[in-house]
């Protein structure tokens, strides 16, 4: 086994964005997951006030600025990391925001392309692509892209791996 | 679609003659050559059959004493169950026949549902004949008719035949088969394992052997063959590759089967104790021992479980290992499949082709790393991605056989002995931060339990430090086992103290990649790598990698694909695609 000194390669980020209407989509799933631990404690603070009520206020103080600091910096966060880009021979994808992950995938190595879409994602016009490959390891997802920018490119990655047919082991 | 096809036995039905290998439902008539009437199995058969059922029913037979003895209806039911099985032995022998002509060989049987299985000749790649203890003593041989396709129902077996007529057989299957092999391309294989798991490996004494492999559909149950001592070996042109050696015994005790087979028997023992709802004051060897425990003094006690603890498991792993292992051998076929059996009870079987095989796995597991053994564990599409005991190689053994047969199996040895390239001082620090991160736990526990008296502060003391300091060790372990290397052909990554392990893997089994990286990973520039697989599990990966090394690995892995996305420093960046 070789051990060969080069020169410092990186491998730079995908090119491609996804619609900045993806930052709406997170705040939003952000709101709603918050609102599962906020509403609770109002409900309680309100319903016993009795008294523990100045520890359950900063509790509730507290849960409330960390939502906000998370509902506002994650998206935009995440904006930023959320990217994609695909050429003939390969697909390659970033996603995260603290923990980040990079995929590659061979187009000769794809087996289904699926697109889908949540009530969210329907109602502010968003697609999610989802690229499988042979591997148990998961697929490949390209979340919140624009509607019309998801359908082509599924169009595409099918043709593409349509084109470089064998049996993806 | 399976060369072994069944069908209800009808008379209406005739085959198909343009679809030669699908015979959908029944006897054909008209091509009987004169030679081809229906034999039965050896008459001899009816003295196996019950001694084997009863053994395999003991359990229940032995409930049905207890059951018995405790309701007053003393040895009936247990005489009527064992009349039961009898008789059904005996109807089996009576309903089951084969029958070989031109075309095809078939094998009838079934009382209530009647099933044929047939086979045509020319599909027959294997033909194992083998025979158990009480086999050997009445003359007759289990014959196992195996066609090298993929599938279930991929074997055919004929239990209890004389054996001359199954040397007859055999060569009249071989021969037809010969014939055939020589012009036809590797076909698609893939295992052929048992279904039966985990218990096999760690029996309860007394717990039936579990039933054998769908795949080995026979017209009877278990097969109780012990393949260590096959008649005739008969596999076309096979090259054996390894087989069990007595002395790998001394790997038992460092395997993993100790605890959980020990945990087995005193679930069951548990479970036997409580159905026959016994009071232990009223027996008498359980009552001394009650006694003696309350005398003596608590460290004797503890030291005698502890022992005694240590004895059981040591047996309980020999037996085990003797269990799961014995007449282990892997055998390479020119068709190009291996072939691993293994097993005393229940014999486990399974066929793969080499043409899926896309690397290794050396398991150098804690203990048996200390007492110099390894197992081999295949890397293979195929395969169900839990079914682990399929994949298994070679089993605990000396390291040097381990290593041997890896290289037998790659073509070098190069990816098992390869020094390997270590992650650097970040991830070292990682691995101390990781370990000694949940040991604090529980030694800050330990001292603040001391601190409000609950246990002596030196004692205290002592734990946490002990807590820390093998924390500390399996660190420095983890520091050392981590590293990688590659070259053309192979990626080999090695990760782990307690179940540390060696993958290998085929440069062009890599079907994906993909790096991780925690906020803590990017700060301290490491991320962690998988190369993706079809091969179960999945990926091989390679934690906290420093990022050029990363990069370095992923652009020998996916060189076309990737480099457009790659960056050299003296390079303009290539316009966007």
């Amino acid at each position: 086994m070789q051990d060969e000194p080069t020169a410092p390669v990186t491998l730079r980020p995908p090119r491609r964005l996804v619609s900045s209407r993806a930052k709406l989509l997170w705040t939003i799933r952000a709101v709603f997951g918050w609102a599962f631990l906020v509403v609770p404690q109002v409900v309680l603070l309100i319903a016993v006030w009795g008294e523990r009520r100045d520890a359950q206020s900063v509790v509730l103080g507290g849960t409330l600025v960390l939502a906000a600091v998370h509902a506002t910096v994650m998206p935009r966060w995440r904006y930023r990391v959320h990217r994609w880009e695909v050429t003939d021979l390969a697909v390659y994808t970033q996603a995260g925001w603290v923990n980040q992950e990079r995929r590659i995938a061979p187009t000769t190595r794809i087996q289904t392309v699926d697109t889908q879409r949540g009530p969210l994602e329907q109602l502010l016009g968003l697609m999610d692509v989802r690229v499988t490959t042979a591997s148990a390891a998961g697929p490949l997802r390209i979340r919140g892209l624009a509607r019309a920018d998801a359908e082509q490119l599924a169009e595409q990655l099918t043709e593409t791996t349509q084109a470089a047919r064998d049996d993806a082991t | 679609m399976s060369d072994v096809e069944e069908g209800p036995v009808s008379e209406a039905a005739t085959p198909d003659p343009a679809e030669p290998d699908i015979d959908t439902a029944g006897v054909a008539t008209d091509d009987v050559a004169p030679d081809a009437a229906w034999n039965r199995l050896s008459a001899r058969m009816l003295l196996i059959h019950p001694v084997r059922e009863t053994i395999r029913l003991l359990p229940a037979l032995a409930g049905l004493l207890i059951a018995g003895t405790s309701r007053g209806a003393g040895m009936l039911p247990t005489l009527a169950g064992l009349a039961a099985v009898v008789l059904y032995g005996m109807t089996r022998w009576l309903t089951t026949r084969y029958r070989v002509d031109s075309e095809r060989l078939r094998v009838r049987a079934g009382f209530f549902s009647r099933r044929e299985l047939s086979v045509a000749r020319e599909r027959v790649r294997t033909v194992d004949v083998t025979a158990a203890p009480m086999h050997r003593l009445l003359g007759l041989v289990l014959l196992r008719v195996g066609t090298g396709s993929s599938g279930r129902d991929s074997a055919l077996v004929l239990d209890g035949l004389p054996r001359p007529a199954a040397a007859e057989l055999r060569t009249r299957l071989l021969d037809r088969g010969l014939a055939a092999a020589e012009d036809d391309a590797p076909v698609v294989a893939s295992e052929r394992a048992s279904d039966d798991v985990a218990p096999a490996d760690a029996a309860a004494p007394g717990a039936p052997p579990p039933a054998t492999t769908a795949a080995e559909r026979a017209v009877h149950g278990p097969i109780f063959a012990r393949p260590t001592t096959p008649v005739e070996e008969d596999r076309i042109g096979e090259r054996e590759l390894s087989r069990l050696q007595p002395r790998w015994i001394r790997f038992a005790p460092f395997t993993s089967t100790g605890l959980i087979g020990l945990l087995a028997i005193l679930g069951t023992l548990g479970q036997l104790v409580n159905e026959v709802d016994l009071d232990a004051s009223d027996v008498g060897a359980l009552a001394s021992l009650g006694d003696w425990v309350g005398r003596s003094a608590t460290w004797l006690v503890v030291a005698s479980i502890a022992l005694a603890v240590l004895i059981l498991m040591l047996l309980v792993t020999l037996v085990g290992y003797t269990l799961a292992y014995a007449g282990y051998r892997l055998t390479r076929s020119p068709q190009g499949t291996l072939h691993v059996t293994r097993g005393l009870l229940t014999t486990r079987a399974t066929t793969l082709e080499e043409g899926r095989l896309r690397g290794v796995v050396v398991g150098e597991q804690a203990l048996l790393r200390m007492a110099g053994g390894a197992r081999l564990t295949a890397l293979a599409t195929g395969l169900r991605r839990g079914d682990t005991p399929a994949r298994l190689l070679v089993p605990p053994a000396p390291r040097e056989e381990v290593l041997r047969v890896g290289a037998l199996l790659l073509g070098t040895d190069v990816p098992l002995r390869a020094p390997l390239i270590g992650h650097g001082p970040a991830a070292a620090r990682r691995r101390l931060y990781r370990a000694l991160g949940p040991a604090a736990i529980p030694a800050a526990a330990s001292v603040a339990l001391g601190a409000f008296g609950a246990i002596g502060m030196p004692l205290a003391i002592v734990i946490a430090f002990v807590v820390l300091a093998i924390a500390l060790g399996l660190a420095r372990v983890r520091i050392a086992s981590l590293g990688h290397a590659l070259d053309e052909v192979f990626l080999v990554s090695r990760a782990g103290a307690l179940l540390r392990r060696r993958h290998i893997l085929r440069v062009d089994g890599t079907i994906g990649l993909t790096m991780r990286s925690t906020l803590f990973q990017r700060r301290v520039g490491v991320s962690t790598l998988r190369a993706t697989t079809a091969a179960a599990p999945g990926f091989v990966q390679l934690l906290d990698t420093p990022q050029d090394e990363a990069v370095r690995v992923a652009e020998r892995l996916l060189g076309p694909e990737i480099a457009p996305f790659l960056e050299r420093p003296d390079e303009p960046t290539a316009p966007s695609v």
